[in-house]
């Protein structure tokens, strides 16, 4: 059964290639605008795992990961960050909060898939 | 004094004295005392009246004899007295044939003879004839003089001891007499023996007037062998009892007449003596005047004879008394003139009295031009003026100290340090003493350091670091103008009060806690702090202490430098080049994403030009890329911001990552990478991201100028001081030497050409440089223009993990970078588990959740005890890191709940205790903790003790995170 990703990410741009990147990689996706609507969506459907942008209006990563893992229901969700590398410190904190990992921008449209596998094989 | 000193004085008894069986000597003059007891000889001069001689009609006469007979009259013994030339006498003495003589004492005889008994004291003198202008006064002094001495006498002895450069021509006589002729005939300017002796023999050579100077005194001795010393015993009890009775006075008194002086009186007498035959053979009657006359004339003789004497006691005294005088007189004129401080006297009415050489030296007068005038008369009116001012007060007042300006007859003006003081003299006169030194020289040198120390101290208050001295305490001393500026306060305000007022509250609660880590961490060295103005404001800066001790002890003194505006740009610049990034990105993930998407879509693009064109746009978007993270990555390399995540590493890990890094684009330049990695190194402690990254940017710089065909090199090895060095190697065309500086410049592309397949960044040199070099290396070049470069990385030798074997605590307060695309840690078993950390303090919480979260735990922190159980109610916790003291619900109470409750019973609970409270650790157990640590904290122990407990339970547990 194919992988169910939720995507949220603000800038379309990116929606439209890493959709089409984890499409072309076997991924079943689903993108929403922002953290608020990511965690809207998992009250209702229960993704394998969530990429979640750092910087989102509404509610960005950080804080919609720990919602995510505050909640019981959506702590065992994997998180992977897909971030710009220089917030490492802040990606620190993410991490400390259970992430699986995270995706350094601008990601390898090729290579995306792969990734996201690789970190939820860990 | 003559011979008195060198051998016994001048008259001569022959005497001769016969002990038990000692056989008789014939003597020149013999006097035989009465028969029967023991008999001893007295041996003396024949020529050294008044002492001992022998008289016109050769009997013994004078002091030493009458002195002997008294003697054997009064201890009852026979002595023989023998007068003969001296030689004769002493060599009879040594040969015992005489047992006593009468001697100078100097302390060469005292060695050799018994010396029992002082009989008088000889005055050693100067003698002199006719007027001179000055008489010398002592034995030095007779430099420039040809003086007569007797033979072998005391006094030759003395001026013999008289240094060489001091020393008078000596010309030697054999007695008193010729000595005398001597100086009568010229052939010497003085005499030079015993004053008395002398006397006697000038008024025997009748040679009128003759000037004593006594040089000195010497005692006169009884002597005898030091082999016959029992004779002393005899003599002593007779010799005391003379003493006692006056009679050595008597004999004394009688013996210092002068010959020349009694001539008078005896001529009478011998004239009365003639007379008396006329009167005699006239008038029987007269008989009784004449006896009467006689006795008036004797009588009269004597009070004479006493009164001579007593003159000339008087004289000698007297003559002592200005002689010592003198010497006093030349002693204060020698100190006054060789002190290095003018001095002078006036009278009341300001008329100087005495100045002493200096004084003329230094202002070019004498005392006899300046004597009975006063200052106005040789001084310009002004100074005349103040100085007598100073005068007048130090008259009424008493001694004072004064600085005078006085301008020196050069016309150049001197400052005189001057004491000014009354006195008495012993007529009740008042007079005013002054002594000076010329401080001029000093006030200069004054001056200049204070011109010295003004321009340090505006130097100081000008420069922009600011300054701020301590003592040992804390108790602010001084400070600058910045350091002022800086806090706020003025200098007056802050000297002599604590630091503590300075720093933020919570440094400024223990400042000597504060003092003690500041001297620790900042001396020697610039550390940043935190201060607080006067306005309250908390503000970063920058310190450097050192060290200086003064008579006063130790002090600190600090270069501090507000860092705030620094740090305010550094904020902005940080978040400028962050939004940037993000800014950029962004569209460039797009971009790339479209791109790579559609060219990899074989069908997508049909005919050759456009794939062609996309290939392009595709490629630049990847430049773009590179640049943009290669200006991240050296604005956080140069902010200090970039921390290293250092493993041990396996060197040929390092270079496979590497290689695989450049591998597509070696074989789109046709050119081959060739590793050389010995097995044996040992592994080096590198964050390996960042070694690779630094490896790249060489290989891709060598790939660059390589040309095809040829092979690139990267070599490792063990360098001779255990570090571990990484070359890479090719033949490309080289760089010429001129060029070598600016490699490692940012933004340096030697080769204008347009890069091959890969675009320089122009930054790659300066980071690998910069990463390096974080991890202490080195980066060196060697080129040889048409040969080729090799670039050198150099680890050293604490980057090898051999020589410095990685701790734990290398990992805790780096942050990581490492799960990155997810890379390492998946050796860890404990990854997975959850932790549930638990402390109100919100530093601290940080801390030790990244260095459980770098160790691939799940963190869940809590702030207070309530949150803390809530969380564990909610989340699946593996085990519990919790303070034992918080606010509301305290640790005991969150451990007392938990094991109360079904989840919690069994879950491992980490407390940390205060490292004070010993008995909170008990407590903490007995409740049911499985560890206690104690702050402050090691992250170390923490993890060690976190895997402790997860494993002492991993039987039960390890599915949970297996």
């Amino acid at each position: 059964m194919a992988i169910r990703v939720l995507l949220a990410e603000d800038d379309h741009g990116i929606q439209l290639v890493a959709r089409l990147a984890l499409k072309k990689a076997g991924f079943e996706v689903t993108v929403v605008d922002n953290g608020a609507a990511a965690l809207a969506h998992v009250a209702t459907e229960r993704p394998d795992v969530i990429l979640l942008d750092w910087m989102m209006p509404e509610l960005d990563g950080l804080e919609t990961c720990t919602r995510l893992k505050l909640d019981s229901a959506t702590r065992d969700i994997p998180v992977i960050f897909m971030t710009a590398k220089s917030q490492q410190a802040e990606i620190e904190r993410g991490l400390l909060l259970g992430a699986a990992g995270y995706i350094t921008k601008p990601f390898d449209a090729l290579t995306l898939g792969a990734e996201v596998r690789g970190l939820l094989e860990r | 004094m003559t011979r008195g000193s060198t051998r016994p004085p001048v008259l001569l008894l022959t005497a001769f004295v016969m002990l038990g069986g000692v056989g008789r000597v014939p003597t020149v003059a013999a006097q035989t005392a009465p028969a029967g007891p023991p008999f001893l000889a007295y041996g003396g001069d024949s020529h050294r009246p008044p002492f001992e001689y022998l008289d016109s009609s050769g009997r013994p006469r004078g002091f030493n004899v009458d002195l002997i007979r008294a003697v054997a009259r009064e201890a009852g013994i026979r002595i023989d007295i023998r007068l003969a030339p001296w030689k004769v006498t002493l060599a009879n003495f040594e040969a015992g044939k005489v047992d006593l003589i009468s001697l100078a004492y100097t302390d060469e005889r005292a060695k050799k003879y018994s010396m029992f008994f002082q009989t008088r004291t000889l005055t050693p003198s100067l003698v002199f004839i006719g007027t001179r202008d000055s008489f010398p006064r002592r034995l030095d002094m007779l430099r420039r003089e040809i003086v007569a001495v007797e033979d072998q006498s005391a006094v030759h002895d003395f001026l013999l001891a008289i240094s060489p450069s001091a020393r008078p021509l000596i010309r030697t006589a054999p007695d008193p007499s010729a000595v005398m002729r001597m100086l009568a005939d010229g052939k010497a300017t003085v005499a030079a023996g015993d004053g008395l002796t002398l006397r006697f023999a000038a008024e025997e050579l009748s040679l009128g007037p003759v000037a004593t100077i006594p040089v000195t005194s010497l005692p006169y001795h009884l002597a005898v062998r030091k082999d016959r010393q029992s004779i002393e015993s005899l003599l002593l009890p007779a010799l005391l009892q003379l003493r006692a009775t006056g009679e050595i006075d008597r004999l004394i008194t009688e013996s210092s007449l002068i010959p020349g002086r009694t001539r008078g009186w005896r001529d009478y007498v011998r004239v009365l003596a003639g007379g008396a035959a006329f009167v005699l053979a006239l008038v029987i009657g007269f008989v009784l005047w004449n006896r009467s006359l006689r006795e008036k004339v004797d009588a009269r003789t004597k009070a004479l004879t006493a009164s001579l004497q007593q003159l000339e006691r008087s004289a000698l005294e007297r003559s002592r008394v200005e002689d010592a005088l003198r010497d006093s007189e030349d002693r204060f004129q020698a100190f006054m003139n060789h002190s290095p401080a003018i001095a002078f006297m006036k009278d009341e009415e300001g008329r100087y009295v005495y100045i002493n050489k200096p004084l003329e030296r230094r202002f070019g007068t004498t005392l006899e031009e300046l004597r009975g005038r006063t200052a106005f008369e040789w001084l310009p009116a002004d100074t005349a003026t103040a100085l007598s001012t100073n005068d007048a007060m130090v008259l009424s007042e008493g001694p004072a100290e004064f600085v005078e300006p006085i301008t020196m007859p050069d016309g150049v003006p001197h400052s005189w340090l001057t004491f000014r003081f009354p006195f008495v003299d012993g007529s009740g006169k008042k007079f005013l003493g002054g002594v000076a030194i010329d401080i001029t020289r000093r006030n200069l040198a004054e001056e200049k350091l204070r011109a010295s120390e003004a321009r340090i101290r505006s130097i100081l208050d000008n420069m922009l670091e600011a300054l701020m001295t301590v003592d040992e305490s804390g108790v602010i001393d001084s400070m600058n103008a910045s350091a002022e500026k800086m806090f706020g306060y003025r200098s007056e305000q802050l000297v002599g009060r604590h630091l503590r007022t300075l720093l933020p509250e919570a440094a400024g609660a223990d400042p000597e806690q504060f003092l003690k880590s500041a001297y620790k961490r900042a001396i020697g060295r610039i550390t940043e702090w935190e201060g607080r103005r006067q306005n309250g404001e908390v503000f970063p800066f920058e310190l450097s202490l050192f060290e200086f001790g003064v008579p006063g002890g130790r002090h600190l003194a600090g270069s501090m430098r507000d860092v705030s505006e620094r740090r305010e740009v550094d904020r902005m610049k940080n978040e400028f080049v962050s939004i940037v990034s993000h800014e950029l990105r962004t569209p460039l993930t797009s971009i790339r994403g479209s791109l790579q998407l559609v060219l990899d879509d074989e069908h997508a693009v049909e005919g050759s030009e456009y794939r062609e064109l996309l290939s392009v746009s595709l490629a630049n978007c990847e430049r773009l890329i590179r640049i943009i993270s290669d200006i991240l990555d050296i604005s956080k390399i140069e902010a200090g911001r970039f921390t290293l995540d250092r493993r041990p590493t396996r060197v040929r890990d390092v270079v496979r990552l590497s290689i695989q890094n450049v591998e597509s684009i070696a074989t789109a330049a046709s050119v081959r990478l060739v590793q050389h990695v010995p097995d044996a190194l040992p592994r080096i402690l590198v964050d390996t991201d960042r070694m690779v990254q630094a490896i790249v940017n060489l290989l891709g710089n060598a790939l660059k100028f390589a040309p095809p065909k040829s092979i690139v090199h990267i070599t490792a090895d063990q360098r001779p001081d255990g570090g571990v060095g990484l070359s890479v190697r090719d033949h490309g065309k080289g760089i010429a030497p001129e060029d070598l500086g600016r490699l490692f410049q940012k933004f340096q592309q030697l080769d204008g050409s347009a890069s091959r397949s890969v675009g320089g960044t122009g930054l790659g040199l300066a980071i690998t440089k910069a990463l390096v070099e974080q991890h202490g290396g080195t980066v060196s070049v060697v080129s040889v223009v048409d040969k080729g470069t090799t670039f050198t990385i150099a680890l050293p030798s604490t980057s090898v993990e051999a020589a410095c074997p990685l701790t734990e605590s290398h990992h805790v307060d780096s942050v990581s970078a490492s799960r990155r695309s997810g890379a390492d840690q998946k050796a860890d078993p404990d990854v997975a588990a959850t932790i549930l950390l638990a402390e109100a303090d919100e530093d601290l919480r940080g801390v030790l959740a990244h260095a459980l979260g770098r160790r691939g735990f799940i963190v869940l922190t809590a702030r207070d005890g309530r949150e803390t159980l809530d969380v564990f109610e909610e989340a699946h916790v593996d085990l519990v890191v919790l303070n034992l003291v918080m606010a509301g619900l305290d640790g005991f109470e969150v451990i007392a709940r938990l094991r109360a409750s079904a989840r919690g019973a069994e879950v491992p609970v980490v407390a940390i205790s205060d490292s004070d409270a010993s008995d909170s650790a008990a407590r903490a157990f007995k409740i049911g903790a499985d560890a206690v640590l104690f702050k402050p904290l090691n992250a170390n122990s923490l993890l060690l003790e976190v895997r402790r407990s997860l494993r002492q339970i991993g039987q039960t547990t390890s599915r949970r995170f297996g």
